[in-house]
């Protein structure tokens, strides 16, 4: 998808709290608006632990993009200034 | 005599580094998943045939699972399907060969490789995401028409 104005990323976060570098602590999916200072966050799971994920098929992520525009035509999304 | 523009020079150099960089990448993450693959097949056979394993050997294995990943990590995002048709299925071989030497150390119970067996499964779960990585966001997302009719949706509505 690096050619549209938006980008999905997945980004790998440590776990300092339980001393875990970032290739097994938390992700972080996250969309990014290329031509606007906006990103929309859409889910985050952890690597290790009793709700560990090893990872993130396609279709679930289609389905947090899906489930992204259903709340936002619904108007039921809170923007955030960082 | 026709001049020929130096810019236009590096240009082409500069693609061809580039494309060399990325084929002697590939090259070289081939090799590696296929050495490693025949070494954990045999690290298996080791500890399934009780021949005196050692912790060091495990440790050996771990550092350069290590290694491998931080190879590939490096350039995930920008692997392509045909580079990863070059090292994809010896590197599914590899996930299976791991999670089994895996399996085989647990069972074996022996409490000095304890730890060692711990980073294996940490190793094992960092090259099967990386894997699925390569494969979800690379290879399968820009195929995906319910994405692409997601984002032409997302557009409307921004």
């Amino acid at each position: 998808m690096l050619d549209d104005p938006r980008i999905i990323i997945k980004l790998r976060l440590p776990d300092k709290k339980h001393r875990l570098s970032k290739r097994d602590g938390y992700r972080l999916i996250y969309l990014v608006y290329k031509d606007r200072e906006e990103v929309v966050f859409l889910d985050v799971y952890p690597k290790n632990g009793p709700m560990q994920q090893l990872d993130i098929p396609d279709e679930q992520v289609v389905e947090l993009v899906r489930q992204y525009i259903d709340e936002k035509e619904r108007g039921e999304l809170i923007p955030i200034e960082i | 005599m026709q001049k020929i523009p130096l810019f236009g020079i590096k240009v082409v150099f500069l693609h061809f580094e580039k494309n060399r960089k990325a084929m002697c990448q590939t090259v070289m993450i081939s090799n590696t998943v296929d050495r490693l693959g025949r070494r954990s097949y045999g690290h298996r056979m080791e500890v399934a045939g009780r021949n005196g394993y050692s912790v060091s050997q495990l440790a050996r294995l771990n550092r350069e699972l290590d290694g491998l990943y931080e190879l590939i990590y490096d350039d995930w995002n920008t692997v392509t399907e045909a580079d990863y048709e070059s090292f994809g299925p010896q590197f599914v071989i590899l996930l299976q060969t791991l999670r089994q030497l895996y399996n085989e150390c647990r069972k074996a119970g022996d409490a000095s490789l304890r730890e060692e067996v711990k980073k294996l499964g940490m190793n094992y779960s960092a090259l099967y995401e990386l894997n699925s990585d390569i494969v979800n966001f690379c290879i399968k997302m820009p195929k995906n028409q319910k994405m692409k009719q997601l984002m032409k949706r997302l557009a409307e509505v921004a």
